[in-house]
């Protein structure tokens, strides 16, 4: 059988579409429909930034400066940082672009990423309590561990495990349990752990 | 800053040295014969060492043109050989560093030494000119860079494996074996034996490499090298060279007794160096030669065409273990409010591919940013940002101390308080 093009579009000589369509392959075949859809989607009012506020008569001379979001330069120094006597910091104060926007009134700062508060020391704890947290780690390591200590004085658990570290046979144990626990587990969890690990690795090398 | 006249003291290595005729006879003594085993056994080879060293030679005078003994070409070959010729005009070398002065650049002293034909003193004098030029065009380009990273670009700017790329790139090729037949363009040095390798014509397998470390070490430490907790940044700093490695002597053990200078001469002409440390000694020999015979102003030229002018990126030098606690440490030092993470954007949080981006604040200033998977990865990778920009800080008008001599008065650079110390 042979097929000529037809003049006027398929849409209107529908006896010839199923033959066609056993012709062309499954991939390239798509319908007037879709296409139209696409070519009006794509037909979009560009950007405000993409345009220029200028007459459509100068528009050659213009530079339209607008690079796509990207991760920050390390070699760009924060404003805060620069040293005082350093003519950036002017510089970057007094212009529109680059001023720090959260100064505006109006201008909220984005969400944390903790909701509780930073955590606020308090510096409250005297030679007596700190004694007194010593002496319950010493007589009962295994009842009074470093969270039920930080609970009881109202510090931090890093706090504790300063003044008052775990006897070197509960460090032991807890590590045998830690061993036992880690025996139980099977290939894949074991190399989870071991990507996980790589992976923040890579964190700190900014890769 | 007042430049240095070395032209006064300089005489030796400007001038050209001969070997006399009379030379020859003391040579012996100086340089034993080597063993028959590292004579390279082809019909070019060099007549055995056995024959001339006899006694009767005394009472029939030499030619004093009798080259055959001279472990290194004659300074009389380099202005004929066309490998030379070729060298000094692809490094756009000035005319006034003669072709003599490049050939003997390129003797190592494991190939002849004699420090009057080698290149040890234009390399020591070179390689001290390529760390302090170096080191003060990073300092004053990044002057909070912490002392680890900046000895690591220090490394990456004239360490030994960068040298040696150099000298690759420069096309010097190495000499199989040195001698006095050899071309003059090419690197003369002994090569050491490759470990597990068999020692020419013996039969004998060398099994380990011996290591520099036989010499002494000048740490307190010394009897203790399995601690490499002890290697801190200002333990570098005060016992390692330049690059925080290890050194054996310093130059004031070399200064209270000149001899060890020899004898370490002798022991590497002995076991030979790798074409690594041949290629150091070379690029610092060149660079030594150029100060000398070239003056300042063309040293430092030559050092920002061929190795300032390579392109390193600080900001992968760095690895941070702790940033979060870093960089609150860095705030409180400083006077800033303590850092706080904001989510400034992120899609598909219920999804398997979620993409958070995340600032740190200090109050409203934003110091970094940062994005990652998880909101913790981002908030770490913010804080790392943060810290690369308090260390990547760069000064508007650079202008180092070597340019400062003569012409607009000195003004100090910025001097930082320090990498953040927990």
């Amino acid at each position: 059988m042979s097929i000529s093009l037809p003049l006027r579009s398929l849409s209107n000589l529908p006896f010839l579409l199923p033959s066609l369509s056993s012709l062309v392959s499954y991939v390239s075949r798509r319908n007037e429909s879709s296409a139209r859809r696409t070519t009006k989607r794509l037909r979009t009012k560009p950007d405000a930034s993409f345009t220029s506020s200028i007459s459509p008569s100068q528009v050659n001379d213009h530079i339209v400066f607008n690079p796509p979001s990207s991760a920050p330069s390390p070699y760009h120094t924060p404003p805060v940082f620069l040293p005082v006597n350093d003519p950036r910091r002017t510089l970057l104060a007094q212009s529109h672009q680059h001023a720090n926007s959260y100064d505006q009134p109006d201008r909220h700062l984005p969400p944390l990423v903790h909701k509780h508060k930073p955590y606020e020391k308090k510096y409250h704890l005297r030679q007596t309590e700190i004694d007194e947290i010593r002496r319950l780690r010493s007589e009962d390591p295994y009842k009074w561990t470093r969270a039920k200590l930080a609970e009881k004085f109202e510090c931090s658990q890093f706090f504790v495990g300063m003044v008052a570290e775990a006897p070197s046979e509960k460090k032991a144990a807890e590590q045998r349990k830690l061993e036992e626990t880690q025996e139980k587990w099977g290939r894949r969890r074991r190399y989870a752990r071991e990507d996980r690990g790589k992976r923040r690795e890579l964190w700190g090398k900014d890769l | 800053m007042k430049g240095l006249r070395l032209l006064r003291w300089s005489g030796s290595v400007l001038s050209l040295r001969t070997r006399p005729c009379c030379f020859i006879h003391k040579y012996q003594y100086q340089y034993p014969a080597q063993p028959l085993g590292l004579l390279r056994l082809q019909s070019s080879a060099a007549a055995p060492l056995r024959t001339v060293s006899e006694p009767e030679d005394d009472k029939e005078p030499r030619d004093s043109t009798d080259y055959t003994l001279l472990p290194s070409p004659p300074p009389s070959r380099p202005p004929s050989s066309a490998r030379l010729s070729a060298l000094h005009a692809r490094l756009v070398l000035p005319t006034r560093l003669p072709l003599e002065i490049l050939a003997r650049c390129l003797v190592d002293p494991s190939a002849d030494t004699n420090s009057n034909f080698n290149n040890a003193s234009l390399s020591l004098l070179g390689s001290d000119l390529l760390g302090y030029y170096t080191s003060e065009a990073i300092i004053c380009r990044y002057p909070r860079l912490p002392t680890e990273v900046m000895k690591a670009a220090m490394a990456a700017y004239c360490g030994p494996k960068t040298l040696a790329a150099i000298t690759r790139e420069w096309g010097v090729e190495v000499a199989a074996a040195p001698g006095r037949e050899v071309d003059p363009g090419f690197l003369q040095c002994i090569r050491q034996e490759a470990g597990n390798a068999s020692v020419n014509g013996t039969g004998t397998q060398v099994k380990e490499l011996q290591t520099a470390a036989d010499g002494v070490s000048t740490r307190p430490d010394a009897e203790s090298p399995t601690r490499g907790w002890r290697r801190g940044a200002s333990s570098k700093t005060l016992y390692g060279d330049r690059f925080g490695d290890e050194i054996q002597r310093t130059e004031t053990d070399y200064a209270e007794r000149p001899e060890l200078r020899k004898e370490e001469a002798q022991r590497k002409a002995k076991r030979g160096v790798t074409l690594e440390q041949a290629s150091t000694g070379f690029v610092g020999a060149l660079m030594g030669a150029m100060y000398i015979h070239a003056g300042k102003k063309a040293a430092r030229n030559f050092f920002k065409a061929h190795v300032l002018s390579r392109h390193l990126d600080v900001s992968k030098l760095f690895e941070f273990r702790q940033p979060t606690r870093d960089l609150s440490k860095l705030c409180a030092r400083e006077g800033f409010e303590s850092p706080v993470a904001r989510i400034e954007s992120e899609t598909g949080r219920k999804s398997r591919t979620p993409v958070f981006v995340v600032g740190v604040f200090a109050g409203k200033d934003k110091l970094g940013e940062g994005s990652g998977s998880s909101l913790d990865e981002a908030r770490f990778r913010a804080a790392v940002g943060a810290l690369k920009g308090w260390y990547l800080y760069s000064p508007l008008e650079v202008r180092v101390p070597s340019e400062a001599t003569g012409g607009r008065p000195w003004e100090p650079v910025l001097v930082d308080g320090g990498e953040v110390v927990v």
